[in-house]
């Protein structure tokens, strides 16, 4: 017995040692044991851990599901306005999207704009609550993607290219720079309740990678991943622990000294025990102050579902989570930022939702010492088209241009970089692919782009495929 | 200025000289890489090197004579002499033969995905004659499992969903046909050669045969985009050849294609023109759904939704009239808060209107536009018509539910014309980026080896009307006996799922930068049996699983390979094995009693945890997300029969390394982490299923030691120790809970247990 109980000790020590080692012993195992057991070339178990000093180690992705409108939000355009209501003057070029005419009609905005901080950033009255925020935020105003189609947008925004099955940037990240925390999943979505984005669960695939980098989906209420809670509520915690300690002890007669495989197994039924305590402590929002409650918006109908999301987003990274993105919008259309029929009444019950908690979420990130080692990033899978869909109110998708904001984690505060042209259709000046952003954001969590790769399909596969750069002029 | 003018490549366009990502070429290397790619356009073979021409894999086998032993006599299985000549070659001992517990559990599991039945474990063990264990393997052979089984692999091939994936992902309420098809095929033993025939071209190959044209439904699959609004056709068109081409020349071929339809292969001899000359053959298809029903049946079906119709309509009416006021209180909100700029324009006659304003007349509508989100909101204030309106909408959703299915359709992939249409190479795989035109056919570099571009056999004429033939010229060409690809990929897929690993490990890449095989004596001499045997199948499955090898031990014993051959390339023991996802629940369900073996039909809706049911995508007024089999049996059929929708996925499959059916996976994943053991612990399956082996088990005796013996012969086909015995008893008897409730808690520890999970 002896041997055996050695291998026992070990998965003792792996479960009681800190958080320091411990964690990433544990995590090591793990990660062995998927990358190990696959079989054949096409894995690729290197040594994991950034390429270089990172600026930020954890990122929070606020994706605006549907597409906001620039022209609406972070990009004035006065010639637009003064075009209103004619057709779009042929040297502006072709919009490509995907329902709006031949011909279009110029659709100008109603917003009234100020400029805010000393970088005299301009933003519009829907987002009130962001003024604060301009020497704060990067601004880049050139976003460009490949797709006019949510779906395929949404993949692209995720993973890089428009298909599906390819591995999402949070996989990507849990791949590079493996789990800091050793009780919460490394990579957690948040969809709206209403549904996820059009794409669905593809967009936090982990493609060809190991099915552990892939994203965890937080659900709302005190136990927010799937399963957390057993089905039927007899199973109380000592009856659970009861249970797997008799499954231990099977598993133990069955395991050789030295099969990590198995143990690895042992380790992750325990790894889950310690979850099912950990992970509602992390989603309860309780011992969160009145003060912060205000800050956030929580106890206002209009707010308290995204500031609910926001502030788990920041429990989640102060507890370790590599990688959180949060979903405004899904589901039905009316609950989108997908503001085909009418732009100014879409975009005021989503920036009703959205500003306030938003905007708490950087101040609540700064004030706790967070923002730093924290990046954020605010963004749809496209923007908006200059001109009216069909003679409406509202707007069609536009790839061609659009406003992302980036904060913390090593980006440059009150920059605004990129420009669109006269009307807000093209990205003229620091064209921002979606390869570029993905290199950025690796970039700045410590990883090339070009290094970060997976054998796959006999080809070396990564997020940015054959392109991407860094888009130095926002890093600080 | 932009950051894509630094060194990196340019934004969002592949460079010119395509790299290997990470990699980056001296500069005169480039150029002559360029060069020689300019060269290709024109000729394609001066591209190659010889060298790369000839590796192994593109050229045909050349007979195979196991050896005998070291005393001249012959092994009885010829698998055993070549495995046994290779590890002397590098000294290493095979282990010694597994137990016959063992060996029943994993012949059961490999070939049907299930555990053995106590009564087949008993007649096996009691079976001592020479012809026990090949008596054990025709018997799994025969059974209707095995296509049930083999299907699945197939499927992750062809990466089978219920429905389109990408935004809507609508309901292919036809595809479970070619699932059907494909489990029939693999039941009579289909021979290989026509088996993918009939994928690759079935509507050429069998003109009006309703299986064939199902069979053709192979090649689409995959995810298809099926949107609404200013989709260019040319793009669409492009990625629905683009899937076709690449799954073809992987699943069939084992060639990773896809990498030349950019640039030339950068490792394989394959340059941009083979894949495009490939993509060719398929230039003339379209993917359709066919009629494959009686006339007869489809004007049933017309009668019996016209009684529908007419038992819906008094309710919609109903629902219409409810509706009215509130639709009205909300269209005069809207008409208040038209701006001044747009009630003038409603005001002005139709023929005073300039062409933008027309247009922004048509615009009104829109915003005069009454959404059923905000009827729904207006109506929730007034619970009584709010709970009017519900229960309207159930109603009319129950009889739709409840509506016959449309006559049978096959989904499949046809041609409408006789004459094929021009292919492009396309400068880094853009339609809008032609370069010129090639002539349909396989890689040159195969053609070359085979003898020459006359074994390639183009079509005399077209077939008919509306069929080139092309795709059936390529079907023969693959099943050519000379071709040095198609026996070798299959038996190693074969090889693959009965030893865990393939003899190439990379076993949709044969390619130079596929792994070359541990054996490839013993790769060619199997497919050589194949094409020798007709191409039938089983016999091969047979004969690996009489070899020796196969019923080795799994576990290293005191054998020098766990240090010279650790990843048992060269086969010294044999694999053990972590089920797969739906062998997982396939066994839970057969260890439990609850397994429902009815086989075939329409895909079924299983739980889903309501965590993932209420995220479901849609933009619809929907009743029921995810309607469930309303027979709870039903809910206990072979995960074969389970409704797959591409976006959204079942955790239990998530957990366990189920492919997300977005590529075609060859090798499934296989990892160990937390959300797995949550699954197997809390979900509502694993507790019910525990509960109903508890009530089998106590239905099975009254006697405890006999429950607890059944309940290891169930799930692990031996025996209790009798410390295992003790410690189980214990553990029943620990506590005063109700006897089920005891019971259930020991049956969830054993089919949560590493014993259960992994086949030895």
């Amino acid at each position: 017995m002896a041997p055996m109980d050695a291998a026992w000790s070990r998965r003792r020590f792996l479960q009681t040692a800190g958080q320091g080692f411990g964690a990433m012993a544990l995590a090591h195992l793990l990660a062995a044991d998927a990358f190990g057991s696959t079989g054949g070339r096409d894995s690729a178990a290197k040594a994991r851990g950034p390429h270089f000093a990172p600026r930020a180690k954890r990122c929070i992705f606020l994706f605006m599901v549907g597409g906001p409108s620039q022209m609406e939000l972070f990009d004035p355009k006065p010639a637009l306005d003064g075009l209103h209501g004619q057709k779009l003057p042929p040297s502006f070029g072709k919009v490509t999207s995907q329902f709006v005419e031949n011909d279009p009609i110029c659709l100008g905005s109603t917003r009234k704009w100020g400029r805010y901080g000393k970088s005299g950033m301009e933003m519009s009255d829907l987002i009130p609550h962001m003024y604060q925020h301009a020497d704060r935020i990067a601004l880049v105003r050139s976003c460009v993607v490949d797709s006019v189609v949510h779906a395929p947008a949404h993949y692209q925004m995720n993973s890089g290219r428009m298909f599906m099955g390819h591995p999402s940037l949070g996989s990507w990240l849990t791949y590079g720079l493996g789990s800091e925390s050793q009780n919460l999943p490394a990579f957690v979505v948040m969809a709206q309740p209403q549904g996820t984005p059009e794409g669905g669960a593809p967009c936090w695939s982990s493609g060809f990678l190991p099915a552990t980098v892939q994203g965890t989906l937080f659900r709302p209420g005190a136990n927010p991943i799937v399963n957390l809670d057993p089905s039927d509520p007899g199973y109380d915690r000592p009856r659970q622990r009861h249970l797997l300690d008799y499954l231990q002890t099977l598993n133990r007669r069955k395991t050789p000294p030295g099969d990590t495989e198995l143990e690895a197994r042992i380790a992750s039924y325990e790894l889950a025990f310690r979850m099912q305590a950990e992970a509602p402590e992390a989603v309860d929002l309780s011992k969160e102050t009145a003060e912060t409650r205000g800050l956030y918006g929580l106890d206002q109908l209009e707010t308290a579902e995204f500031a609910t999301r926001c502030i788990i987003a920041r429990r989640l990274v102060e507890r370790g989570v590599r990688f959180v993105q949060l979903y405004s919008g899904g589901g039905p259309v009316a609950w989108q930022w997908d503001a085909h029929d009418d732009v100014n009444a879409n975009h005021e019950k989503m920036c009703g939702a959205t500003d306030r908690p938003v905007a708490a979420l950087l101040t609540d990130l700064e004030r706790r010492g967070l923002l730093d080692e924290t990046l954020v990033v605010w963004g749809g899978e496209f923007g908006r088209t200059p001109v009216s869909q069909k003679g409406s109110r509202g707007r069609d998708h536009n790839a061609t241009g659009f406003s992302m904001w980036f904060a913390g984690g090593g980006t440059k505060p009150g920059t605004i970089y990129g420009s669109t042209d006269e009307i807000g259709l093209k990205a003229v000046d620091g064209r921002a692919h979606v390869n570029d952003i993905h290199a950025t954001i690796l970039h700045l969590m410590g990883l090339d782009h070009t290094k970060l790769t997976f054998l796959h399909s006999g080809r070396d596969e990564r997020l940015t495929d054959v392109a991407g750069a860094v888009i130095r002029p926002i890093l600080a | 200025m932009s950051p894509s003018a630094k060194a990196d490549p340019p934004t969002g366009k592949r460079p010119n000289i395509g790299m290997r990502p990470g990699n980056r070429l001296p500069l005169l290397l480039a150029l002559t890489i360029l060069l020689c790619r300019h060269l290709s356009a024109a000729d394609p073979s001066t591209a190659n090197s010889a060298a790369l021409g000839k590796h192994w894999s593109f050229v045909a086998p050349v007979p195979v004579v196991p050896p005998p032993l070291p005393n001249g006599k012959q092994m009885e299985n010829p698998i055993d002499a070549l495995i046994l000549a290779k590890l002397r070659d590098q000294k290493i001992k095979q282990v010694g033969p597994a137990p016959k517990p063992e060996l029943l559990r994993r012949v059961t599991y490999d070939l049907t995905g299930l555990p053995p039945t106590t009564s087949e474990l008993k007649a096996f063990l009691g079976d001592r004659s020479d012809q026990a264990w090949g008596k054990v393997v025709d018997r799994l052979l025969a059974s209707p499992a095995f296509g049930e089984r083999w299907a699945q692999h197939w499927l992750d091939l062809a990466h089978y969903a219920d429905s389109n994936g990408f935004e809507l992902d609508a309901d292919r309420p036809d595809a479970w046909r070619y699932r059907d098809w494909v489990i029939h095929a693999f039941n009579e033993d289909m021979p290989y050669d026509r088996f993918l025939t009939l994928q690759v071209s079935g509507d050429e190959s069998a003109p009006g045969d309703r299986d064939a044209l199902i069979a053709s439904g192979f090649a689409r699959s995959g995810p298809r985009e099926v949107v609404a609004g200013n989709i260019d056709p040319e793009v669409r068109r492009q990625d629905e050849l683009t899937e076709a081409t690449t799954t073809v020349g992987s699943v069939f071929l084992g060639l990773t294609l896809g990498c030349a339809r950019c640039h030339d292969h950068k490792f394989d001899p394959l340059p941009t023109t083979d894949y495009y000359r490939l993509e060719a053959v398929f230039a003339g298809t379209h993917l359709t759904d066919l009629p494959i029903h009686a006339k007869s049946e489809k004007e049933q079906f017309d009668r019996e939704m016209e009684r529908v119709h007419t038992r819906t309509k008094p309710l919609e009416e109903a629902m219409a009239k409810l509706e009215a006021p509130y639709r009205e209180r909300l269209l005069k909100r809207k008409e208040a808060a038209l701006t001044p700029r747009e009630l003038e324009l409603r005001a002005k006659p139709k023929d005073q209107r300039t062409s933008e304003e027309a247009r922004l007349f048509e615009g009104i509508s829109v915003a005069l536009k009454v959404d059923w989100e905000e009827v729904a909101a207006e109506v929730a204030p007034n619970s009584v018509d709010h709970e009017q309106r519900e229960s309207l909408k159930r109603q009319i959703y129950e009889i739709g539910h409840r509506a016959p299915k449309p006559a049978a359709q096959a989904m499949a992939m046809s041609e409408g014309t006789c004459e094929l249409p021009e292919t492009w190479v396309l400068v880094r795989g853009n339609i809008k980026n032609k370069r010129q035109t090639v002539e349909p056919g396989p890689p040159d570099v195969l053609l070359a080896n085979m003898g020459g571009a006359g074994v390639f056999h183009p079509p005399s004429g077209p077939i008919d009307d509306t069929h080139t033939g092309w795709r059936l010229a390529l079907a023969r060409w693959m099943v050519a006996s000379n071709n040095p690809l198609t026996a070798r990929v299959i038996v190693n897929r074969l090889w693959q799922h009965h030893f865990g690993r393939g003899l190439v490990a990379t076993s949709s890449n044969f390619g130079t930068r596929g792994e070359v095989p541990a054996n490839q004596a013993l790769l060619d001499y199997l497919a050589a049996e194949l094409v020798r045997n007709g191409w039938r199948l089983k016999p091969i499955h047979r004969l690996m699983l009489t070899s020796k090898v196969y019923q080795l031990c799994s576990e290293s014993g005191d054998s020098t390979g766990a240090d010279r051959d650790p990843g048992n390339r060269y086969l010294w023991r044999m694999a053990r094995k972590r089920m797969d996802a739906e062998a997982l629940r396939d066994s839970i369900l057969a260890a439990t009693g609850q397994l429902n073996r009815t086989a075939y039909g329409p895909g079924v809706l299983i739980d889903l945890e309501p965590e993932v049911r209420s995220l479901i995508f849609t933009e619809q007024e929907v009743v029921e997300l995810w309607p469930v089999d309303e027979d709870p049996s039903q809910r206990c059929r072979r995960s074969i029969y389970v409704y797959r929708k591409r976006n959204v996925h079942y955790p239990f499959f998530d957990a366990f390394d189920a492919p997300d059916a977005l590529t075609p996976c060859p090798v499934r994943a296989v990892s160990t982490h937390a959300p797995q053991a949550l699954v197997m612990f809390n979900s509502g399956f694993a507790q019910e299923s525990a509960k109903a082996f508890a009530r089998l088990l106590l239905r099975f005796s009254a006697d405890e030691h006999t429950r607890v013996t059944e309940a290891f012969l169930r799930c692990y086909a031996r025996k209790p120790s009798r410390e295992e015995m003790r410690e189980a008893l214990r553990f029943i008897s620990s506590n005063t809970d109700p006897e089920l409730t005891r019971w259930s808690d020991f049956a969830l520890a054993l089919i949560n247990s590493n014993e259960f999970v992994y086949v030895p």
